[in-house]
């Protein structure tokens, strides 16, 4: 998509990204912040270097062709990683509207000299709208794996258990219920 | 009227709440990152203290009035009892070499993970209750009170330690905070602090001889299991011994592999080998655990639970022991057995292979070796006729358990297998080897609730496999631990769906030419050979 917006995010890519990759880690408590902009460390900063390289493309797709599948690919593993880490979803998906303001600051001047036209602007944040949707399926179908696999765990032992005679025994319900609370909770 | 937050704002709410020390911001137990309290039954069954119904996320947990005299007076004892605890109490310079290399502080970058400050809770304790400094100018020092807020912090935190020992690697005065957080437990325990799969697995262990409770016949109804399936694919009928007083070698498996899968399939791989071998060994149905999860609650409770594996071997009068792919099991027997339950009875002798005459010198004093070891050692005197092609299409990677890799450096000799019976790459360097990243799972925290910790925790594990994915198209996770087989399956659900998990003895199994056997058709997990098109067109 060749517009004079995509021209300057282009343009301004690292800039962007930097600031952008700012605000999705701000997300973690600051005593982390210097460990996980260490991005270049793909193994052992797993969390940053990934965040960050997702970041990368989706902003090189944001101001360029805008693939569909290419953008939900790199929000992905995003959302995956979000999704296991103490975050309410409004948290864990901040970083996408707040990409508007990052543009609306950072080509104030342009924006006012009308040399970035309104309907492109408006194209961006439509589609940042529509990520932030798709984000938020992401996040939720992680969720459900991580519920999914929580069953699939207490079926395996039941099942082992079962074979062994010794269902009744293993699993006292009752005690389970209420050393947890959390069913009772839920 | 309240006005809503900007997007931007949003980002750093509740994550960042009052600027507070991290010596004042009280833990929140949330579900999906803490496990539940142990039962009642489980303490009362090794009389533990305080049995009772609680839970981590009640107020109340229902503590002995004198709690803190018990813990400090504990604590006190054993900084006498431990030297080691004594030095990693004092010698911390708080240089930060150790913060960024566990797994749980990677993961999810909550700073109260960073090896340092785990050690720190203890620490601070320490520090109020038995140094100058702290008694006088508490803060200045780190040094704080042992609080209820303070004991719930213990609590959650030392319970999401997997005791991996990845950080001792790094630090330079060598402080082990597996051993801190090994001795924080112990001292919850003293109050009747415990998880649910922790204690569960140590009392019917203590009962019954394993961590499920499955009584002798129902370990020989599994033991049959595998050998049915082990005729329906290779032809071939096993006769497993039980029991049996003179064999030459009590064979000890982590008892997850004689009843979970993907652990079973590993354990029909050994029990192959072995008759393939003609070797004179005998299974114990009162032993039937090599696992100890006694390690994750106290070391008498350790060595309570070790002692069996002697007291087994005497009985049966066997000259040494071959003990299974598991991971802490191996720890225990190589770290402590020695000191805790040793020496060996008169019986045992130093192990030396029946079938290539090599003397495990290694193994002088404890008198039991690693499968991998036995294995390795056949290999290497070509005594193992294989067929590799029949695990064609299984492309594989290595994870590093982390107890067998940094607790006994058995490093080469499962790799060394992998290299005979499969194609199969390594992850990047920084996480493999000593350098390892935990399954995220270990030392009792691989329960369903906890799902969502673990998830977390495995991540920098995950993402290694994810590159050699990506890159060689890997489709089978290897490792030779019983709670890895366990965890990784859903950590690879989760984040490489379509790497599925296996033990190193499955692959070579899959591959053993056996005497007497039927064409192979299907591979241990019952699931048709890729390299029979391959044959059908030559
Ligand atoms: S590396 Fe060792 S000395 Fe340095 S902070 Fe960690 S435990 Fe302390
Ligand atoms: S032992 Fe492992 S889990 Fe525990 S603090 Fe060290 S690196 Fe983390």
């Amino acid at each position: 998509m060749s517009s004079s917006l995509n021209q300057f995010m282009r343009e301004k890519h690292g800039d962007l990204l930097r600031q952008w990759f700012e605000i999705a880690i701000a997300a973690y408590p600051d005593e982390a912040h210097k460990y996980f902009v260490k991005v270049n460390n793909e193994f052992t900063n797993p969390v940053g270097s990934n965040i960050y390289r997702n970041m990368d493309h989706l902003l090189t797709e944001l101001s360029g062709d805008r693939d569909a599948d290419r953008l939900y690919g790199h929000l992905e593993m995003i959302l995956k990683i979000r999704a296991v880490q103490d975050m309410k979803p409004s948290k864990a998906l901040a970083f996408l509207p707040s990409f508007k303001n990052l543009v609306r600051t950072e080509f104030k001047k342009e924006i006012q000299k009308g040399q970035i036209p309104y309907s492109e602007l408006d194209d961006l944040f439509t589609d940042l709208d529509t990520l932030a949707l798709i984000a938020f399926d992401l996040y939720s179908e992680s969720k459900e794996l991580l519920y999914n696999l929580r069953i699939a765990q207490i079926k395996e032992t039941n099942d082992i258990l079962q074979k062994a005679n010794l269902l009744n025994e293993a699993v006292d319900t009752s005690t389970f219920m209420r050393c947890s609370n959390y069913i009772e909770e839920e | 009227m309240a006005k809503l937050p900007k997007p931007q704002e949003l980002t750093k709410i509740d994550f960042k709440p009052p600027e507070t020390s991290w010596m004042d911001t009280p833990v929140e137990f949330r579900p999906g990152t803490y496990s539940y309290a142990s039962k009642p039954e489980s303490l009362e069954m090794i009389g533990f203290p305080n049995p009772r119904i609680w839970s981590p996320a009640d107020e109340d947990w229902k503590l002995p009035e004198n709690w803190q005299t018990i813990i400090l007076d504990g604590l006190r004892d054993r900084l006498q009892r431990f030297r080691s605890l004594k030095v990693f109490m004092d010698i911390c310079v708080r240089c930060g070499a150790c913060a960024d290399k566990c797994h749980f502080f990677l993961g999810s970058g909550d700073p109260k993970n960073m090896p340092v400050l785990r050690a720190e809770l203890l620490r601070s304790v320490y520090r109020k209750e038995y140094t100058l400094a702290g008694k006088l100018m508490a803060k200045m020092v780190g040094a704080r009170e042992l609080t209820l807020p303070v004991l719930k912090e213990w609590f959650y935190y030392f319970f999401q330690c997997t005791e991996c020992r990845r950080c001792s690697l790094f630090c330079p005065y060598g402080i082990d905070t597996a051993e801190i957080t090994m001795i924080g437990r112990e001292l919850l325990n003293l109050v009747g602090l415990s998880i649910d799969w922790v204690m569960g697995p140590v009392s019917a262990c203590y009962m019954k001889g394993n961590h499920l409770g499955i009584q002798p016949h129902g370990v020989v109804d599994s033991f049959d299991m595998a050998v049915d399936d082990i005729e329906d694919i290779t032809g071939v009928r096993l006769d497993l011994s039980y029991n049996r007083k003179g064999a030459e070698i009590l064979y000890v498996p982590p008892s997850g592999d004689v009843f979970a899968t993907p652990g079973t399939y590993s354990l029909m791989g050994q029990l192959m080998l072995f008759h393939e071998m003609g070797l004179d060994y005998t299974l114990s149905t009162y032993n039937s655990e090599g696992g100890n999860f006694g390690l994750f609650t106290s070391n008498e409770m350790m060595k309570r639970l070790n002692a069996k594996i002697y007291a087994e071997a005497k009985r049966l009068g066997v000259k040494y022991i071959i003990g299974g792919e598991c991971g802490h099991m191996w720890r225990v027997l190589n770290q402590y057995m020695d000191t805790m339950n040793g020496p060996a009875p008169d019986n045992l002798e130093v192990p030396k292979s029946p079938v290539t005459g090599t003397v495990f010198e290694n193994a002088k004093s404890t008198k039991m070796i690693h499968v991998c070891e036995f294995t390795a050692d056949l290999l290497r005197h070509n005594k193992v006729k294989l067929d590799p092609s029949r695990n064609k299409g299984i492309i594989a990677t290595y994870h590093d358990s982390c107890n067998p890799a940094r607790a006994m450096g058995l490093l080469d000799e499962p790799r060394y297998i992998l290299d005979h019976c499969v194609e199969w790459y390594e992850m990047p360097e920084d996480t493999i080897r000593e350098k390892t990243f935990c399954c995220g799972s270990g030392a009792g925290l691989g329960n369903d609730e906890n799902m969502e910790m673990r998830m977390r925790g495995g991540f920098p594990r995950a993402n290694a496999v994810k590159f050699v994915k990506e890159r060689h198209n890997v489709n089978m996770l290897a490792c030779i631990c019983a709670i890895d087989r366990a965890a990784l399956p859903p950590l690879m659900r989760y984040w490489n769906p379509g790497v599925e998990v296996c033990g190193v003895h499955e692959l070579l199994g899959n591959a053993l030419v056996m005497k007497g056997e039927k064409k192979r058709e299907e591979n241990l997990r019952f699931e048709p050979l890729q390299n029979l098109d391959d044959e059908e067109e030559a």
